[in-house]
């Protein structure tokens, strides 16, 4: 019999068989009615995280409909249900530092406490020749390719550190990033953007990307957004090679772009200090903030998309809420420290680079926490020139102007990955699946989506149905002509009646008449 | 025309009665191909009407009134009278009429009933009125026929005056032309069996029509409960339908037969084996045995022991039904006093037993209270009491309750001392300390108080109000921050802040004034009580803003006002701000606005530098800072006043948004003056729109208060294309329509399992199963037969039954009816089976 009360624990019964010993039965696995297991419902608190919003009320037109519509919610329930339950599966739990002076601790501190899965992600590549790089991760956490500014690209698995690719691309390179999957990346060139493969053979040149300073990936649209030289934000789809929009932004050089990854709204910072908001469907700006009263250095989006963060040339850091627009915290640093480069992790700490220093903040968007100190601080070798945090793993890639390096933040990355979303185990197999899959689910471009579905009867229709048809409508036709004529005959008959006392106007004649175009 | 002749032949004729014309629709005539001969298939096409036979209806006459003849002298005279007659007549051998006719009239002149009146007027003086005119003529004509004499006289032509009267002509047939006085008696009597007239055609047809429609309509109803499960049915399997392929026995696969060596052994082991069950047995030999064993006895007292358990169990239920149903509140007062004492006892024990468990009581106490101020929902602004609120003037209960409530709040409310934090321990040692020493008060409190507010919250505190955070549906997290936090600034901070800087210029530009009456209080002044009311103000400031804001129509352009929960605050805060506004020079000035800020601007924190290195570096910075020589990189951008900049576009960015709309209109112009002059012009649709949609354009920029921001305003009109204008079809709201968009269904979203239920097919077949229609002898016979034993007929029509195989045999049992038994027979088995193992266990 279940105990009520102890909801926590699972209550489940299973029916074992007596022992033979005892008179049961050895081989009978006829399982009683009783025996059957008993789930426990899910906790209420935990159930409400995971509807999706309230059910419907009310009734529908008809009885019938009413009715599909209450099935139609429990399923939706049991949905969630299944959601809630399924939240058990999630069972690694993301790292963190303990302590008061978490910064103190250094990566070699790390590098000596922690497994040896974990030391091989602490490294540096010493690459003075060509820098500063620019890095960009794949989606999936696994892949890493970097450029360094005087045109040496390459592309890597950086955890098993095995090389896909290495070029020089004899020209500057002003940003790398990888495409939908690890088979082919974007590199933007002096003049134009090019994408390569993973064996480092160039596929396309597009020259409309022109002098690109920035590249974004939309991996849901499979557009690939670049910011040039010349104040052009262009969108292209890499899926089918065409542009689906460019717009020129007419606000200067644009070096500084994010993408909210939760609505695929692309940011622009200005050196006038505002962030502008930019989608595919306008030539004009979604949206403009004015964030900092002098020259913006960087802008990043949290994983949420709730939450901005800028810095600016005023040496302070800002956050700002994207659902209402407004600023939540500000920090100033001290003179001579100018906040530089910016990214969120999948957790929500904020790496902030600073010349050759990079410190890590816990809880930014906290509204009842706010650091002083940061969570962790790194020093390179040279100033650094783009840092982002790798997904799925407790990892920041730093790339500075001698190279590249890769420093370990604990409880950084997200520790349950989905492995439909992005798996960072991929086979190759399912590499090629994932693409069709993820191709299949592409967005469509909005306004090519025919909404309004066509009445288009099957078939041809016989002539002399055609034939009905078409008396029918000169027959409507006649008939409004008719009702036409029939109207401005009483008009004027009532006009004339009025203007009959007028003089100068002989009786009988329309008062319209001098309306009408004079032949003579 | 004559192939030959070329003449014209009228070679068709179609001879009807005129009477008849109408039901001759269409002649045609079918000429053979080659037009050879003059024979052609003539084809009409006729209306036929079968006339309904006339029976004759049977004369049914009155019952005569015998026991009139209970008086003497009628009954005398009746006597005398059929005498009379009998002997006129004659003898009686072989003719009865004879003797009946005047037995009859002597009868309805005595036994008349009373309906009619005695028969004997009809002999009377009314009888020439009742005689009509052509009935008479009529009669009159066959005398004379009867003499061989025509009567030309007195033609009478037309109906009759009177009704028509058919019996005089039906019994004159009878009696072969003779008439006799006693027929015409009786023709007043039979006036209502007069044959109808027939119906015409088109009545007739439109019965027929009725009643094929009502047997059919009948017929189709029948099937409407069954159509509607199955379309109902949020599956359709039709695989589970029986397709009336059979299996026959010789298809069955054999039993097993072991065949090698191996095999063999193994099979006689375990056939010897009694706990081996066989797949056509219930029971393995091991548990019929055990059964068997059970004595009589035994079975009793376990029974016994059973049904005891039952009754205990039913006994509980019953109470708790019952008093779950009582409705007297002073009962449930009482119920909840009670309760709250145990509790309360149980707390006091906790505290002395179990430490932990206490604490954990007591934290759940101050999440209580949190919420409860949180809420309010115990204060009084509440449903409960509005309604009640008037009544408690007049009626004692009622007041009681509000005072009952008023109490509950407060005492939620009423910080527990229990769980006194240790800061406002501090407070209190500070308090004594001030006692004991006045001197050194001042800057003592101000470091004690300082300082927790420095801290600001302690994890666990901060985790209860997470708790709380979501329990309020995650919209304390919002811009509006529930806690606030002061820095201690360090001492180069006293230099011209540049964000306030900022702020003010911003208010400068826009009318709205951004108070910043936060930044400049010195830290000190918040101490740890200001800190709670804040947060209580600011929260319950939170919670109507999220009712304003679900149901604003319009979520995107959220306000950034903390709403006050009522109009009236509202309006008395808008005057606040308006002296804001007319003061805002003394307020830059410095003076302190006394008016408590409505939003609190964005206070700054200094980010500390952590290397020894760096803070070298920054104090040798600040050494350096009197070298006025050395310009920053803030310095060198200041001139560029990028703040006005963008005022002003924003502006130019409104105006131009803004639909140019002017109303040009002049009386008299484009419009006739004369006479028929009917006042001004009314707008046109389109103008009428560009007018609406400049009206909303301002509402919504006046909606978004922040200086700082500019969303465009047509942002949305991408997607607004796709929208749908009208809530479709089985939706009657816009909610209704959006709940059933709100489930992702896709594998991306929702977990394997989630996704085949919200994907499941509505219908499934099998590849080769084929789909019989239903079987209408199947289903409601089985419906008749099983509707009190289970819906198996629903569950068979809609096909999502999860045992088809039940199913079939229900339905086929009158057809195959061996195999169906032996099934069933076989089904009770099991469960009387069953139940002998619950016995045992």
């Amino acid at each position: 019999m279940s105990v009520k009360g102890s909801s926590e624990k699972t209550n489940i019964r299973y029916f074992f068989p007596k022992d033979p010993a005892k008179g049961g039965a050895k081989f009978s696995f006829i399982r009683k009615k009783k025996d059957a297991i008993e789930e426990v419902p899910v906790a209420e608190n935990k159930l409400k995280k995971w509807r999706t919003g309230e059910s419907s009320k009310g009734y529908a037109r008809t009885k019938f409909h009413s009715e599909k519509i209450k099935a139609r919610e429990k399923v939706f329930e049991k949905v969630a249900e299944k959601s809630a339950r399924a939240e058990l599966l999630c069972a690694e739990e993301e790292g963190t530092l303990e302590g008061e002076k978490t910064y103190q601790i250094t990566q070699n501190d790390i590098r000596g406490s922690a497994d040896e899965a974990t030391q091989q992600k602490i490294f540096d590549l010493r690459l003075n020749q060509f820098g500063p790089y620019r890095l960009d991760y794949t989606r999936n956490g696994r892949h890493l390719l970097i450029g360094g500014a005087k045109g040496h690209v390459a592309a890597f698995d950086w955890q098993t550190k095995g090389l896909h690719c290495e070029i020089n691309v004899m020209e500057t390179v002003a940003d790398v990033k990888w495409l939908h999957q690890e088979t082919m990346f974007a590199v933007a060139q002096k003049k134009n953007v090019f994408i390569y493969d993973n064996q480092g053979i160039e596929l396309h040149c597009l020259k409309h990307l022109d002098s690109a300073l920035r590249l974004e990936f939309l991996p849901y649209h499979f557009l690939l957004v670049s910011a040039g030289a010349k104040g052009y934000l262009s969108y292209l789809d890499v899926s089918v090679g065409q542009e689906v929009s460019g717009i020129c932004t007419k606000q200067g050089r644009l070096d500084i772009l994010t993408v909210n990854p939760q609505s695929a709204i692309v940011h622009l910072g200005h050196p006038n200090g505002i962030v502008s908001l930019w989608t595919p469907n306008m030539k004009e700006p979604a949206a403009k903030i004015l964030c900092h009263a002098s020259c913006l250095r960087d802008v990043a989006v949290d994983v949420s998309g709730n939450y901005m963060a800028t810095s600016g040339m005023d040496r302070r850091l800002k956050i700002f809420d994207l659902r209402t627009y407004k600023e939540l915290s500000r920090f100033q640093y001290n003179k001579r420290q100018c906040p530089g480069k910016l990214d969120f992790s999948q957790k929500g700490i904020l790496a902030v680079s600073r010349e050759n220093v990079v410190e890590l903040y816990k809880d930014m968007t906290n509204q009842a926490y706010r650091p002083e100190k940061p969570y962790l601080y790194h020093r390179c070798d040279k100033l650094v020139q783009d840092i982002m945090f790798c997904p799925y793993e407790d990892v920041l890639g730093i790339g500075h102007g001698w190279g590249f390096s890769s420093i370990v933040v604990p409880g950084a990355g997200e520790p349950n990955f989905d492995a439909l979303e992005a798996n960072p185990f991929q086979s190759k197999a399912q590499r090629k699946q994932t693409e069709v899959r993820m191709l299949l689910d592409k967005f469509l471009k909005p306004s090519k989506i025919d909404f309004t579905p066509r009445h288009k009867m099957k078939g041809g229709s016989k002539a002399g149905k055609v034939e009905q048809r078409k008396k029918g409508v000169q027959e409507q036709h006649l008939r409004a002509a008719v009702r036409d004529i029939v109207r401005t005959k009483q008009k004027e008959g009532r006009l004339n009646k009025s203007n009959s006392w007028r003089a100068g106007l002989p009786e009988g004649v329309s008062s319209l008449q001098r309306l009408k175009k004079k032949s003579a | 025309m004559h192939p030959r002749s070329k003449q014209r032949h009228s070679i068709d004729l179609a001879i009807c009665l005129r009477g008849d014309i109408r039901d001759l629709e269409v002649t045609k005539v079918m000429r053979e191909a080659e037009c050879w001969t003059d024979h052609h298939l003539v084809n009409s096409v006729l209306t036929m009407h079968t006339i309904p036979t006339h029976h004759k209806k049977k004369i049914i006459r009155p019952p005569f009134n015998v026991s009139k003849l209970t008086n003497i002298s009628r009954e005398m005279q009746f006597a005398q009278d059929l005498g009379d007659r009998l002997t006129s007549h004659g003898h009686m051998t072989g003719k009865w009429k004879p003797v009946q006719n005047p037995c009859e009239g002597v009868r309805e002149v005595h036994c008349w009933t009373e309906t009619e009146g005695p028969k004997e007027n009809h002999f009377g003086d009314s009888e020439d009125d009742a005689v009509d005119e052509v009935a008479h003529e009529k009669l009159l004509n066959s005398l004379f026929a009867m003499d061989g004499k025509t009567r030309n006289k007195n033609n009478v032509r037309g109906v009759s005056a009177q009704s028509v009267n058919l019996d005089l002509v039906v019994h004159a047939k009878r009696d072969q032309g003779k008439i006799k006085p006693q027929d015409l008696k009786l023709k007043a009597r039979d006036m209502t069996d007069s044959l109808k007239k027939p119906m015409s055609s088109m009545e007739t047809e439109q019965i027929k029509r009725h009643i094929a429609r009502e047997t059919i309509k009948t017929e189709m109803t029948t099937w409407e409960p069954v159509v509607q499960e199955i379309r109902s049915a949020p599956q359709m399997i039709f695989s589970n339908r029986p397709h009336g392929v059979e299996m026959r026995d010789a298809m069955k696969p054999k039993g097993f037969k072991p065949r090698t060596p191996l095999e063999k052994e193994l099979f006689a082991a375990l056939g010897q084996s009694e706990e081996v069950l066989n797949p056509n047995q219930e029971l393995t030999k091991a548990e019929e045995r055990a059964l068997k064993a059970m004595s009589v006895k035994e079975a009793m007292a376990r029974r016994a022991e059973l049904m005891k358990h039952h009754e205990l169990l039913s006994r509980a239920q019953i109470r708790a039904k019952r008093v779950k149903k009582i409705k007297s509140k002073r009962y449930r007062k009482i119920l909840r006093k009670e309760k709250e004492g145990a509790e309360r006892k149980e707390l006091e024990k906790l505290q002395q037993t179990d430490q932990e468990a206490f604490v954990e009581r007591l934290e759940q106490l101050e999440k209580d209270r949190m919420e409860e101020r949180l809420t309010l929902k115990h204060r009084g602004g509440g449903k409960f009491a509005r309604l009640h609120k008037v009544y408690s003037k007049f009626d004692d209960k009622t007041r009681e309750a509000m005072q009952d409530m008023l109490q509950k709040s407060r005492e939620l409310t009423k910080k527990t001392e229990n769980v006194s934090s240790s800061d406002e321990e501090d407070e209190q040692a500070d308090v004594e300390m001030v006692q004991q020493n006045a001197a050194q008060d001042v800057a003592d409190s101000e470091e004690d108080e300082s300082r927790p507010s420095s801290t600001s919250i302690k994890p666990s505190q901060l985790e209860i109000l997470k708790a709380i955070n979501k329990k309020a549906g995650g919209w304390l997290d919002g811009p509006k921050s529930t806690f606030v936090y002061t820095d201690e600034r360090p001492a180069n901070a006293s230099q011209p802040d540049e964000s306030s800087d900022v702020h003010e210029r911003l208010s400068g530009d826009s009318q709205s004034v951004v108070p910043q009456g936060e930044e400049k209080k010195p830290a000190s002044m918040v101490n740890n009580h200001e800190l709670e009311s804040e947060n209580e103000e600011s929260s319950g400031a939170k919670l109507s803003g999220k009712k304003r804001t679900l149901d604003e129509v319009d979520p995107e352009v959220e306000s950034n006002e903390t709403a006050a929960p009522e109009p009236k605050k509202k309006k008395r805060k808008r005057n606040k701000k308006k002296d804001i506004d007319v003061d805002g020079n003394d307020e830059a000035s410095g003076a302190k606005a006394p008016a408590k800020p409505k939003e609190k601007a964005v206070t700054e924190v200094t980010l500390e530098t952590v290397d020894e290195r760096e803070a070298a570096e920054d104090e040798e910075a600040e050494v350096d800072e009197d070298d006025s020589l050395k310009v920053t990189m803030e310095e060198l951008f200041q001139d560029e006043d990028v703040v006005e900049q963008f005022a002003k576009e924003k502006a130019a960015a409104e105006a131009k948004a803004r639909p140019k709309f002017e109303d040009t209109r002049l009386p008299g112009w484009g419009s006739w003056a004369g006479p028929d002059y009917k006042g001004e012009k009314p707008l046109t649709k389109k103008q009428k729109r560009a007018e609406a949609r400049a009206k909303q354009l301002e509402k919504q920029q006046q909606k978004i208060k922040q200086p700082h921001v500019w969303l465009n305003p047509s942002r949305d009109d991408a997607v607004r294309k796709l929208q749908p204008k009208a809530v479709p079809f089985p939706y009657s709201s816009v909610q209704q329509y959006e709940a059933s968009l709100r489930q992702p269904v896709s594998r991306g979203f929702v977990r394997e399992t989630a996704f085949k239920l919200l994907n499941k097919p509505e219908v499934v077949t099998k590849l080769g199963h084929i789909i019989k229609p239903l079987d209408k002898e199947d289903i409601f016979k089985k419906k008749a037969s099983s509707d009190d034993v289970n819906v198996e007929a629903g569950t068979l029509a809609s096909g999502k039954g999860d045992n088809p195989k039940d199913r079939r045999t229900g339905s086929d049992n009158s057809r195959r009816k061996g195999a169906g038994d032996k099934r069933q027979n076989s089904k009770a088995s099991s469960a009387q089976t069953k139940q002998k193992r619950k016995s045992i266990s």
